[in-house]
């Protein structure tokens, strides 16, 4: 029973340790194994797909730099969709890291596949504001005092295109919310501020952490489709034909999830063995 | 006075919002816009008010030389170091943006990735089939994992589906019966501070 013991008892420096090879390892050499899309992906991508070419898309960047390997790759995947589809999007974040994170994609997938994107005319960024249901009731009545009339930069927004074809976040201008948070808020907030009286349908992306909450909202048909953590971005990524993180990083989930599964099975058969020692 | 003032401006703030919000003429002076624009307003003046408070704190820990007054030190060079550079250049460019690229980016993702290895020596522990409760536990925890990861589908095919089913049912019960208690337990409590009863907002505990 002596290894039994030594094995419950172990130090977790030993498991860290051990989870940073299988990481490594993994890394190094991807298994690739087959993955099945899900549903609620496959309708994310589809509603994407159905939005009128040349459409506005209001896109709420809640993230932070926390949730950048799951939400990242939702949101860069989901900028590359839009842009083939020629739609004109709006960033907008109630999370102080989001509105920057979402820049630096927007110059990303610019550089990287649509070099004739232009600021101002087919993306604009109005940056981080506090308040969340109250700046979003605020955006819904007009945008220009919301944000203070400045962009990201601090430039004017009456200088953009853009901005001028939005007065008001409202369904009159805008086609889509894509509400891509780290946590919080849950989508109830945007929902009863512009979606319901905007006339707005919100799609969502969310880390796996998050999905419980948030799918009484899906069910509900609050939120119209969401991707859910690494797995749904990596099958977005497969679906919008880009293979980027999220795909890489699912070999990974699986080792770990095997490791863990094996160890948590072999604990308890530790803790089976050594109880009915101790109580003999 | 110190205790009736506060009451009486929270009783007023909450009567004004729900007569702005609740009743035509309200709407129709356009009142909710603007108590949207005094939050929004207030918020702002919140994180300048933090940084005020932050500052004496820290100020006051460098002059005394309490223990680890050099975070301190490190925190204030930091906050108004930024600050001046963002003022000078904006955020979202040159050294400010390079600061925000290298630090605190990074820092928040390695400090996010690192509870990934708590969590798992977490679990070693934590799923001990020492009751029912626990072996339910455990193997609800199971089934999702193998569902949110490829190797689940790979080695029983359908295998997400259970997982599917599980957030959709019973994890859906459970979260509508808390979101619904959440809410009406945020009500009530809007109401007890409307009519003064609940004062724990305002310091001191309980009524």
């Amino acid at each position: 029973m002596t290894f039994w013991r030594k094995f419950l008892n172990m130090d977790r420096r030993i498991m860290w340790g051990a989870m940073f090879l299988i990481v490594a390892a993994v890394l190094l050499r991807p298994i690739g194994l087959p993955m099945q899309i899900g549903s609620t992906t496959e309708k994310f991508y589809d509603f994407v797909e159905d939005i009128p070419r040349g459409s506005i898309v209001w896109v709420e960047a809640g993230f932070g730099a926390g949730n950048l390997p799951e939400v990242g790759p939702q949101i860069r995947t989901f900028l590359i969709q839009a842009y083939r589809r020629d739609l004109r999007l709006i960033m907008s974040s109630t999370g102080v890291e989001g509105s920057q994170l979402g820049q630096e994609m927007f110059e990303d997938i610019k550089s990287q596949f649509f070099p004739d994107l232009e600021y101002g005319v087919d993306f604009l960024n109005v940056g981080y504001r506090p308040g969340t249901m109250i700046y979003a009731r605020a955006l819904a009545d007009d945008v220009m005092s919301a944000t203070g009339g400045v962009d990201i930069f601090g430039r004017s927004l009456a200088d953009f295109p853009l901005a001028s074809e939005v007065p008001r976040l409202h369904g009159d201008y805008v086609a889509v919310l894509a509400h891509f948070v780290g946590h919080d808020p849950p989508p109830d907030e945007w929902f009863a501020a512009v979606g319901q009286p905007g006339n707005i349908p919100i799609i969502s992306g969310t880390p796996q952490m998050a999905v419980p909450q948030f799918i009484p909202f899906l069910e509900a048909g609050i939120i119209k489709a969401n991707i859910p953590g690494m797995r749904g971005a990596a099958e977005y990524e497969s679906l919008v034909g880009v293979l980027g993180s999220a795909t890489a990083g699912q070999d990974v989930t699986s080792s770990m999830v095997l490791f863990i599964t094996i160890l948590v099975i072999m604990a308890n058969v530790g803790y089976i063995l050594t109880r009915k020692d101790t109580s003999s | 006075m110190r205790k009736q003032g506060p009451m009486i401006i929270c009783t007023l703030a909450g009567l004004i919002l729900i007569f702005s919000r609740y009743f035509q003429v309200g709407r129709d002076l356009g009142m909710l816009t603007t108590w949207d624009r005094w939050f929004m307003l207030s918020s702002g003046m919140a994180i300048g008010v933090g940084a005020i408070n932050l500052t004496i704190l820290h100020a006051k820990n460098v002059m005394r030389r309490t223990q680890y007054w050099q975070s301190s030190v490190i925190l204030l060079v930091c906050m108004y170091g930024y600050m001046a550079l963002a003022i000078h250049q904006t955020t979202g460019a040159g050294i400010p943006l390079w600061i925000f690229q290298s630090f605190m980016v990074t820092a928040n993702s390695t400090l996010f990735s690192m509870v990934v290895f708590f969590i798992f020596s977490a679990a070693f522990r934590a799923f001990r089939i020492r009751s029912r409760e626990a072996a339910l536990l455990g193997l609800v925890a199971i089934i999702t994992m193998f569902g949110v990861a490829p190797i689940g589908d790979a080695l029983i095919p359908g295998w997400s589906g259970l997982k599917d089913w599980l957030l959709d049912v019973p994890n859906m019960a459970g979260f509508r019966g808390i979101q619904i208690g959440a809410y009406l337990g945020a009500f009530a409590t809007a109401i007890r501070i409307l009519l003064g009863l609940e004062r724990a907002h305002m310091g001191g505990g309980g009524r």
